[in-house]
């Protein structure tokens, strides 16, 4: 057993969610079927506006690229909040925290599983998204993997918040779980530019690490080019951000245990 | 004397203005099984979540396998398990599953062969295959019993693990419990509100109220505390008589079909036999109950 990590208990974790996501509909509704719909509907806005101007080439890959691209944030915040919510919902989490797993392995093991869901997801969509709409996502080269990685951890420091605010004031903020993520959308100028934003707004993305993804993005579609210092801004902010919810989760954590959360909680 | 496997120095908890538990302290010898009672409210299950790490203590001192457990958790839970009654496990997840998930978290050597021999021992190899879901309530308490044992613990807490069952299952699983408890040496911190299954599986009892310990002994010590005896006679003739000498001796009568019951003192005894014979009262059978468990848990939860 290593002294930091146990590499059995994470490989628990993993087995367990991915035993349990077989048999729930509920989850492969989540992983599948609303990112497909998402895309299809973009695909055809886009493709319907790019019929009427075709002055704008690139139309169904700005859209199309964001579906998917949001996809990868909602998706890896869900994988982070999901196994927490499913042992509590089955009321498992004193059964799991008696045992010697320690929070961080509980942390590592949802990364894990999250990072094998959503890695199917994409496959998923990007197959659809070329059949469909001959959008090949990989034509974005050498950006994809630090725009991808930007996205993953944006979504990972998301759910780490929201199960530090579960631990903290229980089941009532759960609607939350699913809701704040939407409060970073518009600030992360998915469809439109920053530019388009009020300048207030404007301000505010400048620390939302999504909104720099989207801008390179963009820069890549429309002239094969990105900037790699913005997604080192980015990668800093989402680096800060992930920092200081992993410190927020294990304050919760050990508040939960002074307060007698956990058994509220199961 | 032997070392013991767990021992609890003045273990204070408080929430807020309330104090859960006060100043608790007591030890637990290797293979013993202790009772934990008290009304709802004494401070067992807080006890027993700061046993687990659940609860945080406010003061106080934890040592189990003769280790501090506030620094040791991790080697000491991986020797530990802990069933309850109250909480419940993935209904999605087979039989086999859910063990599997379990050995994985204590990173057994050999899952796959210790998954197999206590679906065996626990009678669960027909319902290997089915989701907890599909089972009963009988099964699905086997079953959580086959995760407790599964890691070969040196010491369970178990939080009342037969609430919920009927008398026959309940027995049952008592008898699966005690034959594993025999295999395996195992010590067992046991809550119940079933006094006269803690009075047959029990060496020693603990009883809190209010947070504190109250009384620490063995079941049948804890019973010779009560002083008062229950008395049934069946009374041919002279019921009157025996009511106005009871009311007397300010001894409480009752009736229930034929018999009657008086509650009297041990040494007051002698008088209620002479009362019988002196008044020429006829009676058919007499048997003397002897205070249980139950009768001074009752007493010390009224007080």
């Amino acid at each position: 057993m290593n002294k930091y990590i146990n590499t059995s208990i994470i490989k628990a974790i993993v087995i367990r969610h991915i035993f349990e996501w077989r048999r729930n509909l509920d989850r492969i509704v989540d992983s599948f079927w609303w990112p497909i719909i998402d895309m299809i509907a973009w695909g055809l806005v886009s493709s319907y506006i790019q019929r009427n101007n075709p002055q704008l080439p690139y139309i169904v890959s700005f859209f199309v690229g964001g579906a998917i691209f949001w996809t990868f944030v909602q998706n890896a915040q869900r994988d982070i909040n999901m196994p927490f919510l499913s042992e509590a919902w089955n009321r498992n989490l004193i059964n799991l925290f008696t045992t010697p797993i320690r929070l961080r392995e509980f942390i590592i093991g949802t990364i894990v599983l999250g990072f094998i869901k959503l890695s199917l997801t994409v496959i998923v969509l990007s197959i659809l998204a070329f059949f469909l709409y001959h959008y090949n996502i990989f034509i974005l080269g050498w950006f994809l993997i630090p725009a991808i990685i930007n996205l993953i951890l944006l979504g990972w420091w998301v759910g780490f918040f929201v199960n530090g605010c579960i631990f903290k004031f229980g089941y009532r903020v759960q609607p939350f779980a699913w809701a704040i993520i939407f409060v970073l959308y518009p600030f992360s100028a998915i469809l439109y530019p920053v530019s388009t934003l009020p300048d207030w707004a404007q301000k505010i993305s400048l620390i939302v690490p999504t909104s720099y993804v989207f801008e390179s993005m963009r820069s890549v579609i429309f002239s094969k080019t990105f900037s790699p210092s913005t997604l080192i801004i980015s990668f800093s902010l989402n680096i800060f951000y992930i920092s200081l919810s992993i410190l927020f989760l294990r304050a919760m954590f050990e508040n939960a245990k002074r307060n007698a959360q956990i058994s509220r909680l199961n | 004397m032997s070392n013991p496997i767990l021992d609890v120095k003045n273990l204070t908890k408080i929430f807020g203005q309330f104090k859960a538990v006060d100043d608790i302290s007591f030890s637990i010898n290797e293979g013993q099984i202790i009772g934990l009672l008290g009304p709802n409210g004494a401070g067992k299950t807080t006890t027993i979540q700061m046993l687990l790490d659940l609860i945080t203590p406010t003061s106080g001192t934890i040592r189990i396998f003769n280790k501090e457990f506030r620094t040791q958790r991790e080697e000491i839970l991986q020797q530990m398990n802990f069933s309850s009654s109250y909480t419940h496990l993935p209904w999605r997840l087979t039989v086999w599953e859910n063990l599997y998930f379990v050995a994985l978290l204590y990173s057994l050597k050999e899952p796959r062969e210790k998954i197999e021999k206590i679906l065996k021992i626990m009678d669960l190899e027909s319902v290997r295959n089915k989701t907890v879901e599909d089972l009963s309530s009988g099964w699905i308490n086997r079953l959580n019993m086959a995760r407790t044992f599964l890691n070969d613990p040196r010491l369970i807490l178990l939080d009342e693990p037969t609430a919920s069952l009927d008398p026959d299952a309940a027995k049952n699983l008592r008898d699966r419990i005690l034959t594993l408890r025999d295999e395996q040496k195992t010590t067992i911190l046991w809550t119940s509100h079933n006094m006269a299954e803690v009075e047959e599986v029990c060496d020693r009892v603990i009883i809190l109220k209010n947070g504190q310990i109250i009384a620490q002994d063995t079941p049948e010590n804890l019973a010779r505390r009560i002083k008062i005896c229950h008395i049934n006679v069946m009374i041919i003739k002279g019921w009157n008589k025996l009511k106005s000498e009871s009311e007397k001796n300010k001894w409480r009568m009752s009736t229930k079909e034929r018999f009657t019951t008086l509650e009297l003192s041990e040494k007051e005894l002698p008088q209620l036999l002479s009362i019988l014979s002196r008044n020429d009262i006829e009676y058919e059978e007499i048997s003397i109950e002897k205070p249980t468990l139950e009768d001074y848990f009752l007493a010390i939860a009224g007080n």
